[in-house]
């Protein structure tokens, strides 16, 4: 397996343990997988520097991923052997030194988790219920918020992959430190917005991005098309947060809907340099 | 508007399929073997759907496609290429009419989404027919005459009024 396809396979990787994370209730395991993705996440990050600095181009077809499980256990001999796959196929090197270290940890860890019964749990972020909670929202109120999630769970993974590529490729510090926050913020939203889909008995994975939405050379022109969407995207939540008519869910739209207005700041600045 | 108008103007009813389409859609990516491509792009929004086929004697033996747009424009994708595969072009094409004869009562968004698509299918048609006149594009773009730029958007006054 070459380098661009090790990519491909830890890009796989991560959304499996990010995803897994998200389907499975029980809060302390859902945090050790999360913990676990956002160290995938850094490896794909360290991966795709490594491929840029060797001037192989990457992207981001991935297989389909099938991530709907009944209980706990299974997705925990699902990531082991998923991760065992990724492991037969490092070379040798200091970076890969670390993955292996890493990814050592996280087998021992899930091995740990299958060994203690109360662990095995349902799994109901596919039951399609579409209940959020002890929230009393009608048909109309849960097909809104349907709909928002699927939007917008896409957009968060969709933005978090573009802004990721600018800075792998780009050379700016001033660019490349929005690029982050951008990165971060967004994995944040996918983080909040995957819990909710689970909660709902709706979780799915992420659409593949298609290649020229990441690879667009101008990058002045995605950032004014990025300030129109998170216009849009503000809009959503205000529409929303009026919509389902409930005071918790409105006051958590209201958080993403100011945070949405900070991004529009954060691209106006990366503009001022572009 | 009332939360409730808001509530359906942003989005049209989720029935279990249109649900199952959400959660799975059906021939979304690249197509390794193609013999066709064709591009619907909306100008405004710089939205599009790519749609490629592989037609062999008459027959959409493959296909799939690939958007930049809404969970609706994705929705119509997978339901219309999965009407339309393994048959011929001309039925394919009998029933895109039907289709777009049937969103003439749609909901705006969802009628715009879903002329995208179908406007992409007749974009790879035409490069089929062109590709088998000789012609080497790659593929063939068609522009949208409409956009659902701020569709989705009540205005903001409306809703101020309404609090």
């Amino acid at each position: 397996m070459n380098n661009k396809e090790l990519f491909q396979l830890k890009h796989e990787l991560w959304l499996k343990m990010v995803y897994s994370s998200f389907a499975i209730n029980d809060p302390k395991i859902k945090d050790t997988l999360y913990d676990f993705s956002n160290i995938l996440f850094r490896h794909l990050k360290w991966l795709a520097q490594d491929l840029r600095a060797n001037n192989i181009e990457y992207d981001y077809s991935k297989y389909g991923i099938e991530i709907e499980k009944k209980t706990t256990f299974e997705y925990f001999e699902y990531l082991i052997n998923e991760i065992k796959i990724a492991l037969r196929q490092y070379g040798e090197s200091t970076l890969f030194s670390r993955i292996i270290s890493d990814e050592y940890y996280m087998i021992v860890t899930l091995e740990k988790l299958l060994k203690d019964e109360k662990n095995n749990q349902e799994i109901t972020a596919f039951n399609k219920q579409r209940k959020y909670e002890d929230k009393n929202l009608d048909k109309k109120q849960t097909d809104a918020l349907t709909y928002f999630l699927f939007e917008e769970s896409y957009k968060e993974y969709e933005l978090i992959m573009v802004y990721f590529y600018m800075q792998i490729h780009g050379d700016n510090i001033v660019l490349n430190d929005v690029y982050q926050d951008l990165v971060d913020e967004s994995h944040f939203h996918l983080k909040c917005f995957g819990n909710m889909l689970a909660k709902m008995g709706i979780l799915n994975i992420p659409r593949t991005i298609i290649k020229e939405l990441y690879t667009k050379t101008d990058i002045k022109q995605f950032m004014l098309d990025g300030i129109e969407e998170e216009k849009g995207a503000k809009e959503m939540c205000a529409q929303l947060a009026a919509a389902v008519n409930d005071e918790e869910l409105a006051k958590f739209f209201d958080f993403i809907n100011y945070q949405e207005n900070y991004h529009i700041e954060l691209m106006q600045k990366a503009i001022k340099v572009l | 508007m009332t939360n409730e108008e808001i509530a359906k103007q942003v989005t049209p009813e989720v029935t279990n399929e249109i649900l199952d389409h959400m959660m799975n859609p059906r021939n979304y990516g690249n197509l390794e073997d193609l013999n066709c491509a064709g591009v619907a792009y909306d100008e405004q929004t710089d939205e599009f759907v790519s749609m490629y086929m592989k037609i062999e004697n008459d027959i959409i033996e493959k296909i799939s496609f690939g958007t930049n747009g809404c969970t609706d424009t994705v929705v119509a994708g997978s339901i219309f290429t999965e009407m339309i595969k393994g048959d011929t072009v001309v039925n394919a094409k009998i029933a895109k009419n039907k289709m777009m004869e049937k969103l003439q009562h749609a909901p705006e968004q969802l009628r715009i989404c879903s002329t995208m698509v179908l406007l992409s299918c007749d974009a790879c048609w035409i490069n089929y027919e062109n590709r088998q006149k000789g012609n080497k594009d790659e593929l063939y773009k068609m522009s949208m005459q409409e956009s659902c730029q701020g569709l989705s958007m009540p205005q903001e006054e409306e809703q101020n009024n309404e609090q």
